[in-house]
């Protein structure tokens, strides 16, 4: 973790990389607050919120000079039959999280070539599904993973 | 009724527009470049349906800014291009009603940082963000 890093993209994911916070940014109302921070390490950052049925959403995020930047996106989405999918590409921090509260919900993160790789995935959902990649080196044993589907 | 606004910013310093619309079937264009200053445009749109919005920002030294709103209709369109080399890009872009689509793209030449922000409230929307 880089020390100068603050990002807070108001979705419980992305608490994965602060475990000194974890516990307060964990909380659901987290989730719907959609802020994000970025301090002193500069990056990338997209929050997408969406409600209705049948909503789409792709973030492609690519750190093109490579480590020192950092790539964060929050996607939220209210309704039935929606689509997530994020991909990032290098960078030193790589944080992606989807929340989707609905049915038939599909979420896609890919995660490439980059370091301290964070995918959080809640699902309050029937019919869902999850598909994840990563690929890089992660901290401490590995790149954190958390999927919930409720 | 249509209607169809085309604005080409290219001032070194600061460029700024604001464009307020509220017929169906409009177009919105937008081009700034600066090679010093920021560049900022604002899109609102309200009533009525196929509203097509494009921004295009090109800055050479400060800050890209953009922000889109199309409210009450269907079939929107937001496009937002922004290239930064020295500054930061930030856009947002909200929607309301069915089967809209926004698109932005963010390039930092110089590493800084790209914020995007979207919110979309209806049936059958696509956004689509892509930053580097």
């Amino acid at each position: 973790m880089h020390p100068g890093l603050k990002l807070t993209v108001g979705l419980a994911g992305l608490a994965l990389l602060f475990p000194g916070n974890s516990p307060a940014l964990a909380q659901e109302d987290r989730v719907t607050q959609s802020t994000a921070e970025a301090d002193q390490i500069p990056g990338n950052i997209a929050i997408v919120k969406q409600s209705g049925s049948a909503n789409s959403a792709l973030v492609e995020q690519q750190a093109i000079l490579g480590a020192g930047y950092a790539n964060a996106a929050s996607i939220q989405q209210f309704g039935s039959d929606g689509s997530a999918s994020i991909t990032q590409k290098n960078g030193s921090q790589l944080a992606a999280g989807i929340a989707q509260y609905g049915t038939n919900e599909t979420a896609t993160v890919t995660q490439q070539n980059g370091a301290n790789l964070g995918v959080q995935i809640n699902q309050y959902s029937n019919g869902a599904s999850i598909g994840v990649t990563q690929s890089g080196t992660g901290t401490p044993n590995g790149p954190p993973i958390v999927i919930r589907q409720f | 009724m249509a209607g169809g606004v085309s604005i080409n910013q290219t001032g070194t310093t600061a460029n700024t527009s604001t464009v307020t619309q509220s017929s169906s079937s409009s177009g919105i264009a937008v081009a700034q470049s600066g090679t010093a200053g920021s560049n900022t445009s604002t899109i609102s749109e309200t009533d009525g349906n196929a509203h097509a919005a494009n921004i295009v920002q090109s800055s050479g030294g400060a800050s890209n800014t953009s922000s889109v709103t199309q409210g009450g209709g269907n079939g929107n369109i937001a496009g937002i291009y922004q290239t930064a080399n020295g500054g930061v890009n930030s856009s947002s872009v909200g929607q309301s009603g069915s089967t809209n689509w926004a698109y932005v793209t963010q390039t930092a030449v110089t590493g800084l940082t790209n914020t995007s922000t979207a919110t979309q409230t209806g049936t059958g929307n696509a956004m689509t963000i892509t930053q580097c």
